[in-house]
């Protein structure tokens, strides 16, 4: 198991590094040798594209449309900003932790300029763009049918956010229009890779920050005392993918929460408990109580602040971190009634 | 607007009630009213901690502290005590 943490997403620079010239100043501008091939390879690895460039946005959107790559770039920030700042818009709509980004920039102060800003950034010169296929962080361990829709799946989002931007009525009305399906179901070989790639991935609504690969999932799914459940969501602009995970170790008295993830793009999309609710009904069916472990990794405190919102309470806390959470299940959120919902027999 | 106004608001704009017409009280339990899902849970808590500049320990988080609006705004007259 690697413990190198994966690029999320590549910026690039634009003059000097994505082609050579300078647009402004009416140069012939061509593209650097390879690049395409570059992002279309990490496309297909998951990988997402942005852009950060001091320039006039219509000229290079029209120059990057000529070349035919705006497909790839998400969030595109070109303007006069310092380059700090266009980072730090592109982290927020994206949603990742910033030492997930690369920055690919052929002006040395500017990459420091971040670097400075950005501490956790990896920042890359330009002229090292031949490196970048066989860089370990761009070599994600598996590649999922998750990861490969990644940078689509990303775009419908904004095609959501602007349609909630533009919806004019309360919340609930908007969530209703998106027809959601939340399917929950047991996890089968065929879902292990994505969900590796959950535990890695996930940082803020992960309960332990503990990552499992493919062997150890495949053992718990064929083992009599575990539960290994994997959920995906629908909605009217596309498939959502499988978005969380859960692993439960079913004791004599206790189901046992051994590991909670959900995925931080469907948050805003009032989804993040469902999961939660199912796993709360099973055990109080059973007859059993329900405990969970939960870690402090630094970055998971959204999560710990959902579980304790949901009526778990700390019952051992070994003082290195290790707490077990117990919930009494006398309070259990009922699913909500805008979106359709399936569950396993 | 008081602290308690504040609250009473940001619950107001951001609880995903179904029931139209519903209204709720300061006493009133915003758990058993509305859907409180997991995104409303996070913004709930880090707007007392913005709004109210605190801190909330791991031992306050905890559904009686933020049932209500008068239990939030106890805990943050506590707090501030």
């Amino acid at each position: 198991m690697t413990n190198i943490k994966e690029i999320k997403c590549v910026v690039w620079d634009l003059d000097g590094t994505l082609w050579n010239g300078v647009l402004l100043e009416g140069d012939t501008i061509w593209l650097r040798s390879d690049i395409k091939n570059i992002i279309q390879t990490l496309d297909r690895r998951g990988i997402l594209h942005s852009i950060a460039s001091k320039n006039d946005r219509d000229a290079a959107m029209e120059k990057i449309r000529d070349f035919e790559l705006d497909e790839y770039f998400l969030y595109p920030e070109i303007n006069w900003n310092a380059k700090s700042l266009s980072i730090a818009k592109i982290q927020a709509n994206l949603d990742i932790n910033v030492d997930s980004i690369m920055l690919i920039d052929d002006e040395a102060y500017e990459r420091d300029e971040v670097q400075s800003v950005h501490p956790e950034i990896t920042c890359v010169d330009a002229r090292d763009c031949n490196t970048l296929l066989a860089h370990p962080r761009l070599n994600p361990r598996f590649i999922t049918e998750d990861s490969a829709r990644r940078r689509r799946m990303y775009t419908e989002q904004q095609g959501r956010t602007i349609a909630e931007e533009e919806f004019v009525g309360p919340r609930d009305e908007f969530l209703a229009s998106l027809h959601m399906r939340f399917t929950i179901g047991k996890a089968t070989e065929n879902d292990l890779r994505r969900a590796e790639e959950l535990t890695i991935r996930t940082n803020q609504l992960n309960t332990t920050g503990k990552t499992y690969d493919y062997d150890e999932l495949k053992v718990l799914i064929n083992s009599p005392r575990h539960e290994l459940y994997i959920c995906e969501l629908q909605d009217r602009y596309g498939y959502q993918g499988k978005i969380g995970l859960a692993l439960i170790e079913i004791d004599r008295d206790c189901h046992h929460l051994k590991l909670f993830i959900m995925s931080c793009r469907v948050m805003s999309l009032g989804v993040g408990t469902l999961l939660l609710s199912y796993i709360m009904n099973k055990a109080r069916q059973s007859g059993k109580k329900l405990r969970a472990d939960f870690k402090h990794t630094g970055r998971n405190r959204p999560m710990y602040i959902t579980f304790k919102m949901s009526n778990f309470r700390e019952a051992e806390d070994n003082s290195v971190g290790d707490i077990v959470l117990e919930n009494d299940l006398s309070i259990i959120p009922p699913y909500p009634p805008y979106l359709e919902l399936s569950v396993p027999d | 607007m008081t602290g308690l106004d504040r609250i009473r608001e940001f619950i107001k704009s951001e609880l995903i009630v179904f029931d139209k017409g519903v209204s709720f009280g300061d006493d009133d339990n915003i758990f058993e009213l509305g859907l409180v899902d997991s995104l409303f849970a996070i913004q709930l808590v880090l707007f007392v901690e913005e709004e109210f500049d605190i801190d909330i320990l791991d031992s306050e988080l905890n559904i009686d502290n933020f049932s209500s609006v008068n239990r939030i705004g106890e805990l943050v007259r506590r707090k501030k005590g």
